[in-house]
């Protein structure tokens, strides 16, 4: 079978000799057409002894087989090398910049109120918005600051009309909601939003900022219970390693009323000059609810008790991040706001 | 308040440094601003001023002085330094305000052993310091004095008890368990009788005491005296004046003093005065009276606006001989009143209107009587001038064991509350847990049960509290807008946008341009004229932003801003876009620069959150161009508008080419929305045909895309428009829209002709009913 070897030999001679597909499919043709090389061998057959046919066939078979799949083998050969070619002439850059959609950020005085959504929650918090504009009568009587109490001057404010004014706390909201509540179930809400007091504006004043006040009145809400919640907030926003202290203090809508200090993240307590070496740093304000104020909203003081609690979002943002001037977060520049990407 | 430790000491043995007491202070009662030397010095002395030599050449002098029994040179260059003063001397060692060191030096030839201060060389105030020159100690004057601290307490408004020295010490007292020492006060009267009547004839005067204190010298006060008040705060100015404020400070109840002389008689009655009554106050100000006013008037004449200020003509000064003293108690908010009206604040108004303790009326008199004969070499006259109303009975408080510790969270026991109570001198009656606390004069601010917890709460200490979580079990989430709130911005961010937070109060003529009816919520007393009204639009704000950026060379900005806009009849939530400059950030291969399109994309996205489709029709605000700009409806609810700002508001910002959208996200929340019923996703393959129309330049593309929808093509799922095309060879006023047509049929695949046929109906539908032709 010297002849077939001679055949594949020569095929194979010829096949990689091809350049393009035309001339594959030629080469078919020579071996593979009704005229070509096989067809021949073929031929050949009729000639040979009886019992020769059978294995003369197979041979020619065989070689068939092997002509297709060299081809196969070849082309894809052949496209590999030349994909490889065109890949190569594809090189790009890559240290170029992608085309990419910047995404923008959220202001950071919006991530901090988030945060501090998110974690209340999760304490099975509710979280209560209400209107800016609002009445005196929601805004300073029901929480125990009629007309002519002196701790008003504390926070002079926009008034619109003898009656209604920009609101200078969150706490309407927590007087609205007791009223919806109608003094018969417990409360537990938080509520943020933007607030509006007479101050002109400098690096620690504005006339507008946001706060987070809290709510919780039950039967057995305690200051314990208030001292805990603040712990656990103080831990979200300045570190699990935190504490805090209540110092008395006062606000007409709480009695006792503290003032609230977190210890000292920067030096640890020691005393330096971000806590003008107190070792604590003052964070908020919160008390247990007055009992005029759940008394004008309809909670009967004798069966509920609760505490309150208000933060600045500002203070909290300045302490965390060291800003120095509150008006940043009002003037919006792009390259103070997207130092807060989340 | 200032409070002197040394002052505090006459009350109280205390063993605790001032750092110490101030630390308790702050823990326990009022939080404490500062601990600070009143002389801003140490190795101060007082020293006597034996001989005083001129040095050749020079204006200092050689002065010889003995400093505790030791003599010492010392060279010094003021010109009132002379023989027998007492002088006080830094020494060597010393270090100054401001860092200057005292050593050993040699001045022509001299050695000096120290330094010979000024007030001011201590760290005074300069407000207080009347003098040139070295200061002169007068009169006795303890050494110690020279080491005395000030704590500084920030009070709050309820504890107008620590507006005084005693009222401290009682509080010191229960934080260090000590009891206050009070000092006995005793007056040597003259012979002669207090001439004068009392007649209150107000509500708002509720007891007056009056004395007579005759031949005094009007000078200047001793050196301890003006120490003390200086100590306060308080800038010393004669022996009279000085010990009205000596006394005040020192028990908490304003007196005023008056020349005896200048009254025209010795009926003093208290009245309201009169509606536009004139009175010039001693500030040589002519004041216009109200009825709310109290005056006190020699019953001719005003002398003095109660509790406020006194009058220019009954002045007591350097020719007084004669003094009528008055302590009283006023109405507190009739004070704050015409205190803030008048705008005459004063040491004296603050203490009458928080409340002054009605036991030290009498005592205050007695007190500042006794040292007006003694510093003033003057006699007391007989007798005390008063009208007195009756006082109210003390309060009682009634509270129970449980509520202090339900309140609290802590469990304390009969016997802590007992000690609290005996530490803070309340007195107090108790049976089967229940206690009944009388109040002292002193402590007003005690109203309610709460305000006696705060008492225990804070001499237990907060530390000691537990700290726990509310048992109150409640389901916490966030509502429905709240949530859908943040996917928006969440989406928004990723589509480029950055969130601003701009002031709510600005000017209406700004909003103008962007709102159909100005309604504007007017603030009564504006900051300034920029900040006058309420914000009616977003647009304004997120324009000052842009401007902001372009002035500083950031020409692309994608911004948002979510807040409410407010009119008189209301406040609703609003989301504003802005959109400046290229799309994307700077890049090297790609840049799109904002367009209608582009913002009404993002218009689009942010409907589409909501779930619901809006039309666009044509604007009409003068603040956007007239031909790039939408008002978006949805379900026939107006809910925003969107467009190119319009150039000529544009040139008031020093911008260009700014797109804005304002929705109404509130009305958008409330959009009844029927929620989509399922159907299963079709294996029917889509067929896709092209078609194209040359139509008038002005039909809107919306028409075509209506028309194809009104046609009713069987089998027709969607129309998209894939291409707008103006220019040859059409001609100016015409332009070529594009269709992509979307066929589709459950259990059938289209033969050619079904397909050909159908889209023939189409395009002969379109041209019949818009008047266009199809562009082949
Ligand atoms: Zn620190």
């Amino acid at each position: 079978m010297k002849e077939f070897e001679t055949i594949k030999q020569r095929f194979l001679e010829s096949l990689s000799a091809c350049k393009s597909d035309a001339e594959i499919a030629d080469l078919k043709a020579e071996y593979l057409g009704k005229t070509g090389v096989l067809t021949a061998l073929m031929q050949q057959m009729k000639d040979l002894p009886a019992d020769e046919k059978p294995k003369h066939g197979a041979a020619v078979n065989a070689i068939k087989v092997f002509i297709e799949d060299e081809i196969i083998r070849f082309k894809e050969k052949k496209y590999q090398e030349r994909l490889t070619e065109k890949l190569a002439s594809e090189k790009l850059d890559i240290t170029l910049p992608g085309n990419q959609q910047t995404p923008g950020v959220r202001h950071l005085l919006n991530q901090i109120v988030e945060e501090i959504e998110d974690l209340f929650v999760g304490l099975g918090y509710q979280v209560k918005e209400g209107p800016e504009i609002e009445t005196d009568e929601n805004n300073f009587e029901k929480l125990n600051l009629p007309a002519d109490h002196p701790a008003r001057d504390m926070q002079d404010s926009f008034y619109i009309d003898p009656h209604t004014l920009l609101r200078t706390h969150t706490s309407p909201v927590q007087v609205r909601t007791m009223i919806e509540k109608g003094g018969l179930e417990p409360v537990k809400i938080i509520c943020p939003g933007k607030v509006y007091r007479r101050d002109d504006d400098d690096a620690t004043h504005s006339h507008q900022f946001m706060q987070i006040e809290g709510l919780v009145v039950d039967q057995n809400t305690s200051m314990a219970d208030l001292k805990g919640t603040l712990l656990k907030m103080a831990q979200a926003m300045f570190g699990e390693d935190r504490t805090i202290r209540l110092r008395p203090s006062y606000f007409p809508f709480t009695e006792p009323s503290v003032e609230v200090d977190v210890s000292c993240y920067q030096c640890e307590g020691k005393g330096c000059s971000l806590c003008k070496q107190t070792g604590y740093i003052e964070i908020l304000g919160a008390g247990m609810v007055h009992p005029n104020v759940l008394k004008m909203s309809g909670y009967d003081p004798d069966k509920y008790q609760g505490f309150a609690f208000g933060i600045g979002v500002e203070r909290i943002a300045m302490l965390r991040h060291g800003i120095e001037d509150i008006r940043h977060f009002y003037t919006n520049d792009h390259r103070f706001l997207k130092q807060f990407k989340r | 308040m200032n409070l002197s430790f040394q002052w505090l000491k006459e009350y109280l043995n205390i063993t605790a440094s001032p750092q110490e007491i101030g630390v308790l202070l702050t823990k326990h009662a009022q939080e404490v601003a500062e601990v600070r030397p009143l002389f801003k010095a140490s190795f101060l002395a007082l020293a006597q001023v034996l001989s005083v030599e001129p040095i050749e050449g020079s204006k200092n002098k050689k002065c010889t002085v003995n400093v505790n029994g030791q003599q010492k040179t010392i060279v010094c260059g003021a010109s009132n330094v002379a023989k027998d003063q007492t002088v006080i001397v830094a020494l060597p060692g010393a270090t100054l305000p401001g860092g200057k060191k005292i050593e050993v030096t040699q001045l022509a030839g001299i050695s000096s052993e120290g330094m010979i201060c000024s007030l001011s060389e201590l760290g005074i105030n300069p407000k207080f310091i009347q003098e040139e020159g070295i200061h002169v100690v007068q009169g006795p004057f303890n050494a110690e004095a020279l080491e005395d601290m000030i704590i500084e307490l920030d009070l709050t408004p309820n504890r107008m008890d620590l507006l005084s020295v005693l009222g401290c010490a009682y509080e010191v007292g229960a934080l260090t368990h000590q009891k206050v020492k009070l000092p006995l006060i005793s007056v040597t009267e003259s012979a002669t009788k207090n001439p004068y009547e009392i007649k209150i004839e107000t509500d708002d005067c509720h007891a007056y005491y009056g004395r007579l204190i005759e031949n005094i010298t009007v000078k200047e006060s001793p050196e301890w005296l003006k120490v003390r008040l200086m100590a306060a705060g308080i800038r010393p100015i004669n022996n009279i004046v000085d010990i009205t404020n000596y006394v005040m400070i020192d028990l908490g109840q304003p007196l005023h003093a008056f020349d005896h002389d200048q009254l025209t008689s010795n009926i003093i009655r208290i009245r309201n005065a009169n509606a536009k009554e004139k009175f010039t106050t001693l500030d040589q100000q002519v004041r216009t009276l109200t009825e709310k006013d109290i005056v006190i008037t020699d019953d001719h004449y005003p002398v003095a606006l109660g509790g406020v200020m006194g009058g220019l003509d009954s002045e007591v000064t350097p020719d007084t001989v004669n003094v009528f003293l008055e302590s009283a108690l006023f109405e507190p908010k009739v004070i704050s009143k015409t205190s803030r009206r008048l705008d005459l604040r004063s040491e004296s108004s603050m203490r009458f209107e928080r409340g002054v303790s009605p036991d030290r009326v009498l005592l205050a008199l007695n007190k500042a009587a006794q040292l007006m004969a003694e510093l003033g070499s003057g006699t007391v006259a007989k007798g005390v001038a008063e009208a007195v109303k009756k006082p109210a009975p003390p309060r009682q408080i009634e509270i129970t064991l449980a509520k202090i510790n339900q309140t609290l969270g802590v469990p304390l026991s009969a016997l802590d509350i007992e000690t609290i109570f005996d530490r803070l001198e309340l007195p107090f009656k108790v049976q089967n847990e229940r206690y009944q606390v009388a109040v002292p004069p002193r402590r007003i601010d005690l109203e309610i049960a709460q305000d006696l917890i705060e008492e225990i709460g804070r001499l237990v200490g907060y530390d000691h509290l537990p700290s726990h979580l509310p048992s109150t079990v409640s389901e916490g989430q966030l509502s429905p807008v709240q949530k859908k709130r943040r996917q928006v911005k969440t989406h928004l961010e990723g589509l480029g946008f950055s969130e601003v937070i701009t002031y709510s109060l600005n000017q209406e003529k700004k909003d103008l341009p962007f709102i159909k009816t100005s309604k504007p919520v007017s603030i009564l007393r504006p900051l300034n004229e920029a900040n006058q009204t309420l914000k009616q639009s977003l647009v304004p704000g997120l324009l000052d932003v842009i401007s902001y950026h372009q002035a500083r060379q950031i020409e692309d900005v994608m911004i948002y801003e979510w807040s409410k806009s407010y009119q008189t009849d209301g406040e609703s939530e609003r989301l504003g876009l802005a959109m400046m400059g290229r799309v994307n950030e700077p890049s090297w291969n790609l840049t799109k620069a904002v367009d209608f399109y582009q913002i009404k994309g993002m218009v689009e996205h942010v409907l589409s959150l909501y779930g619901v489709e809006a039309s666009y029709h044509p604007l009409d605000l003068k603040g956007y161009h007239p031909h790039q700009s939408a008002l978006v409806v949805v379900s026939g609810k107006t809910v925003g508008q969107m467009g190119h700002v319009h150039p000529l508001v544009l040139r008031d910002y020093d911008l260009e080419n700014v797109f804005v959208a304002e929705l109404d996200v509130a009305t958008l929340a409330l959009v009844e929305k029927t929620s989509p019923a399922y159907h299963p996703v079709s294996k029917m393959p889509f067929v896709k045909r092209d078609v194209a129309f040359t139509v008038p330049l002005t039909m809107p593309a919306s028409d075509l895309v209506d028309g194809i929808h009104q046609a009713q093509i069987d089998a027709l799922q969607n129309v998209e428009i894939i291409d707008v095309y103006q220019g040859s060879p059409l001609k100016e006023n015409e332009k070529s829209i594009t269709l992509r047509v979307y066929l589709s049929k459950e259990g059938h695949t289209f033969k050619t002709e079904e397909i050909d046929q159908r889209i023939k109906s189409l395009t002969d539908a379109l041209i019949t009913s818009l008047k266009i032709t199809q562009r082949l």
